[in-house]
């Protein structure tokens, strides 16, 4: 019954959905053709005890429906599995005791997904419980976040389906960041057979499916926000942005050597 | 003291991506990996649980989205949504933050745990205790509408005193 490369080439895209499917221990379970410890379910979604906790009461929280990677997920799901995941939580902490919770989810293998079935990871924790998912404190420079800015503020508006509003200093228009090109493009890779076959256009459903009121285009008065710090006009050439004379209300440092101070 | 920083970030506007309604998505200033984002609530939520339902949706989504920013205009090739939800989970910042992280194949970040056997009994124990505290979910938190304006209380009171005046009237 060994299935060819030859074969798998062949099928169409439904044909290797289906197959997925079939294949899916986790879609087995949310069937019930497998057994397992199912804590909470409804018509959207199914939770279960991961059979290797990280710690005892680690749930799997997955919609029942078969996608890869939550960018397939359409919005109106993705809203049902957060608020499940919360009830989860509120769950451990009232019945087990827990002191906190971590909820990860892991889209690709290089985030470290090991199931081909997207899933929410609802962690029970202690304090000084050594259990992981600590996150290493980072620095950035003022200079380098108004870059990931600039990079990533259109391309979020996209996501969202909007026209990027973000209006920038009229030199950096000049020199604008060349285009990703497509090659450099990575798909996100599923674990298992076959890298998810949904891909772009279904991967991006409209903000019309969004139950939760929808979000607001970015704000309109963008110039207001290059307006507001007039200092930032300094850090125009190459060289770092930190004025150490100008300190705006929040500084960066301040939430930096918080985070770099904690013992975690 | 950390109280007022996560809400002077916000209010800096520095790295911001998105502004949603409940929401925004901001650069963070302390990454894990370039391009590391945090989703926040507007208001200063500190744990999941005493942030209202339709934010929590809301956080959810706008983090979704961000993923595939991630994807599509860094080059990621995966990206880990995680909380931190409590001192015991990790939490330094009293404000509720939604971390998407883009990740690449050998970037060095260890965001795993070492799985554990449990005997039968204890997953027995723990499926009970948490199926019985999931029995009653079912109805989330809708935004409330804004509520009608009241007539105030002075004015009440005013009118009050010009009947009464009235009915002195002999």
């Amino acid at each position: 019954m060994a299935l060819t490369e030859e074969d798998i080439r062949k099928m169409s895209p439904e044909q290797l959905r289906d197959l997925q499917k079939q294949q899916c221990i986790f879609c087995h379970i949310i069937s019930k053709r497998v057994q397992s410890r199912i804590i909470y379910e409804d018509d959207k979604v199914t939770a279960v005890l991961d059979i290797n906790p990280a710690n005892p009461g680690h749930v799997l929280l997955m919609p029942k429906e078969h996608y890869s990677v939550s960018p397939q997920i359409p919005d109106d799901l993705m809203a049902h599995l957060a608020m499940i995941a919360k009830q989860m939580s509120q769950a451990m902490l009232r019945a087990l005791g827990a002191q906190g919770t971590t909820v990860i989810a892991a889209n690709g293998v290089a985030a470290g997904q090991r199931a081909s079935h997207f899933m929410m990871h609802i962690i029970p924790r202690r304090d000084g419980d050594k259990a992981g998912m600590a996150l290493p404190p980072g620095e950035v420079t003022e200079h380098q976040v108004m870059e990931l800015q600039r990079v990533l503020a259109p391309v979020v508006a996209k996501a969202f389906g909007k026209e990027a509003v973000v209006v920038e200093r009229p030199d950096d228009a000049a020199k604008e960041a060349p285009e990703k090109d497509g090659p450099a493009k990575q798909e996100p890779q599923a674990a298992g057979q076959r890298p998810a076959p949904q891909q772009s256009a279904p991967a991006h459903p409209s903000p019309s499916g969004v139950p939760a009121p929808s979000p607001s285009p970015p704000s309109s008065p963008s110039p207001a926000k290059r307006a507001a710090p007039p200092d930032e006009d300094k850090d125009d050439q190459d060289k770092d942005g930190q004025d150490s004379d100008d300190k705006p209300e929040a500084n960066l440092d301040d939430i930096t050597s918080l985070l770099l101070g904690g013992k975690r | 003291m950390t109280d007022g920083l996560v809400a002077a970030l916000i209010k800096s506007r520095k790295g911001l991506l998105f502004e949603g309604k409940h929401t925004v998505a901001i650069v963070s200033p302390s990454p894990a990996a370039p391009g590391h984002v945090w989703v926040l609530p507007r208001e200063p939520f500190t744990i999941l649980e005493n942030t209202p339902d339709f934010v929590v949706a809301e956080l959810f989504v706008v983090a979704n989205r961000v993923s595939m920013a991630l994807f599509d205009g860094l080059g990621a090739q995966g990206t880990n949504v995680l909380v931190q939800n409590g001192t015991g989970a990790g939490q330094v910042l009293p404000h509720l933050i939604v971390h998407v992280i883009p990740r690449q194949e050998d970037d060095g970040l260890k965001l795993l745990w070492e799985p554990k056997q449990l005997d039968e009994e204890a997953m027995s124990t723990v499926e009970l205790k948490l199926k019985d505290e999931m029995k009653g979910v079912g109805l989330f938190e809708k935004e409330k509408p804004k509520p009608v304006e009241q007539p105030k209380a002075a004015e009440i009171r005013q009118d009050d005193l010009k009947v009464r005046h009235l009915r002195r009237i002999p």
